[in-house]
């Protein structure tokens, strides 16, 4: 499913040059539910965002799904998160004007699916997560936890490969944090690949198997 | 459709923001509409009221003869046959010395026929017009127009005096009212001319020949005064050998044609001057442009992030540009239709009515969706061209 053949990453930091990540190497098959855990400054963004497919590496190989990523133009990549990627972020990254069903629609409307079949996913997606009933409502119309419901299905709706969660319950309490990762426990169950990045390691022991990153490098923590 | 419904949204997000930008391309629409549309309106009545003038002449000048010179007679015989052409007068002019008591004035001496009275739509303010008695008997009787008779003669009730024109004693028959309105007299403001019979005039002169070279020509009661020149035309055209350069026949209203020329560059003028307040309301339209773009930089990278490409993200801006632009367009030209109504009110009385030109309005339509497109297409672009992690991060 996902494939990082020693990725680097490079930041120009004033003088000096930043090494993001260092020769990292990850396998991950379809399927799986992996955590990716390390604190903060150790990479886990520039991970998160080339998996990702937002960003390049500067050095090393990317299979997704079996495309190699490196030779993809910028619009083909935005097609390529499109179809087989659904982001759920820390801070939701709903958009503030549209509704909760608008937001779910989005990705579809980019997929250029009718409006007939792009009604009945949103509902199925925003049953899923037991948003239906407040499918009218403004993101600021909803608590937090209920924002990251709205975002999960907006992830889910396109049926997507690959579920890539960055620090998912990073803004919530425990009570709702626990609500959030059982909806990916759940996914998981459905048969979807979940690859979820955190700090916290209550959250990173849930998944099947956790890998640890550090200074830009990658290491398998055992369970 | 998606793209347009998304644009009316975010439009509508900040109403009073969306309205203030619109408010240049309102103006904008409304000078050039109101003022295009006011000019052609005063220009469509004002040109009705000049045709009134003096249309219905034609003028006739032959330049080569070829040997077969028009003569009164010849006159006379079309203006009997042609059931399109109602009168004829011949006139040739020449400027004398003119004499009374002992007081010298230069006058501008015109020999015509009768029919030049009805034909230039001339009025007497005392005593008769030529007749066609003296133009048969070549008599040496004259009537003169009001300058002439005040400033020759030295009051303008001088029917009966005796004056000298070029050597030779006339008769005061009439003195000519001054008509203000007329073209005419707008061009020989001023003049002293006396009128006096064509053939009393070829008699007095050697420099006028007999031969007619100038004439003029009414149209019959019931025809229009194009189909009198093209009978004339045939005419002429038979008589010097298909030679259409040897002789001019002229419908043509001088004065409008000159009106003609005076309000389309006012046009132009004034569709300039407003074109340029609605290049400053695409500015407008621009900055703000660019300050949403900033402003919905996170927005740009979720959708961004979640699959929309580059063309998305163009299409949906420039969207936005082209439909603020529109929406400003549409309100502009309601408000000038508005306008119009309350001018056309007013001025009613005065005749005058107003109406959308609507060669303005589709003008305007055009000029406001190309100005949506020039000034939207940078800050749309600046947006779609955002990395997707730049502008996901953009702000926290």
């Amino acid at each position: 499913m996902i494939q990082l053949n020693n990725i680097c990453k490079f930041y120009q930091v004033g003088e000096d040059r930043v090494r993001a990540l260092d020769h990292a190497c990850l396998h991950i098959r379809p399927q799986e539910f992996v955590s990716i855990i390390g604190p903060s400054g150790s990479g886990k963004s520039t991970l998160m965002n080339i998996i990702g497919c937002l960003d390049m590496a500067d050095a090393g190989q990317y299979l997704l799904d079996g495309l190699p990523i490196e030779s993809y133009s910028e619009n083909q990549l935005a097609k390529i998160r499109n179809q087989k990627i659904g982001f759920v972020f820390q801070q939701y990254n709903l958009i503030p004007k549209l509704t909760a069903e608008e937001n779910v629609e989005l990705p579809l409307i980019y997929q250029k699916v009718p409006k007939k079949e792009r009604t009945e996913r949103v509902k199925e997606a925003l049953d899923k997560v037991n948003m239906y009933p407040r499918a009218k409502h403004l993101p600021t119309e909803l608590s937090g936890g209920q924002q990251q419901r709205v975002s999960i299905a907006r992830a889910i709706v396109t049926r997507p490969k690959l579920i890539l969660a960055d620090e998912p319950t990073g803004a919530l309490d425990s009570k709702t944090s626990r609500e959030i990762i059982d909806i990916f426990h759940d996914l998981h169950r459905q048969g979807n690949t979940i690859v979820l990045i955190t700090h916290d390691n209550g959250i990173a022991r849930q998944a099947q198997r956790s890998v640890n990153i550090l200074d830009g490098r990658l290491s398998e923590v055992s369970l | 459709m998606q793209s347009f419904t998304m644009a009316l949204r975010s439009i509508g997000a900040n109403k009073m923001r969306s309205v203030l930008t619109m408010l240049g391309i309102i103006i904008g629409v409304m000078a050039l509409v109101v003022l295009v549309s006011l000019v052609s309106g005063t220009t469509d009545s004002v040109t009705g009221a000049v045709s009134d003038l003096g249309t219905s002449l034609v003028t006739v000048t032959v330049s080569n003869d070829k040997g077969k010179p028009i003569r009164l007679p010849d006159l006379t015989t079309w203006m009997t046959q042609e059931p399109e052409i109602g009168s004829i007068a011949a006139r040739t002019s020449t400027s004398v010395v003119g004499k009374y008591g002992s007081k010298y004035k230069t006058v501008t001496l015109y020999g015509t026929t009768p029919s030049y009275y009805d034909i230039q739509g001339l009025q007497l303010s005392m005593g008769r017009w030529l007749g066609a008695a003296d133009q048969d008997n070549r008599t040496y009787v004259c009537v003169l127009n009001q300058a002439a008779a005040e400033k020759l003669v030295g009051y303008t009730d001088c029917v009966g005096e005796k004056i000298t024109l070029s050597g030779v004693e006339f008769t005061v028959i009439g003195v000519l009212k001054e008509n203000t309105q007329s073209l005419t007299y707008a061009l020989t403001s001023g003049m002293l001319m006396a009128y006096v019979p064509y053939s009393s005039l070829i008699r007095l002169t050697d420099t006028v020949s007999p031969n007619v070279t100038t004439f003029y020509l009414s149209a019959a009661e019931g025809t229009t005064v194009d189909a009198a020149a093209d009978a004339m035309e045939k005419i002429l055209m038979e008589r010097f050998d298909e030679d259409e350069d040897a002789f001019d026949v002229d419908a043509s209203n001088m004065l409008e044609d000159a009106l003609n020329t005076v309000t389309s560059a006012l046009s132009i003028l004034l569709g300039g001057i407003a074109g340029i307040s609605l290049v400053v309301g695409g500015i407008g339209i621009m900055n703000i442009m660019m300050v949403t773009v900033t402003e919905r930089t996170r927005e740009i990278g979720i959708r961004k992030a979640i699959g929309a490409s580059r063309g998305n993200i163009l299409t949906q801006f420039l969207m936005e540009a082209v439909v603020l632009c529109m929406m400003g367009c549409g309100l502009g030209i309601f408000l000038s239709w508005a306008i119009l109504q309350v001018v056309s009110t007013i001025t009613a009385s005065a005749g005058l009515s107003f109406r959308l030109d609507m060669g303005v309005v589709g003008l305007a339509v055009a000029f406001c969706f190309a100005i949506g497109v020039i000034f939207g297409l940078y800050p749309a672009n600046k947006a779609a061209k955002m990395k997707p992690i730049d502008a996901l991060h953009y702000g926290g």
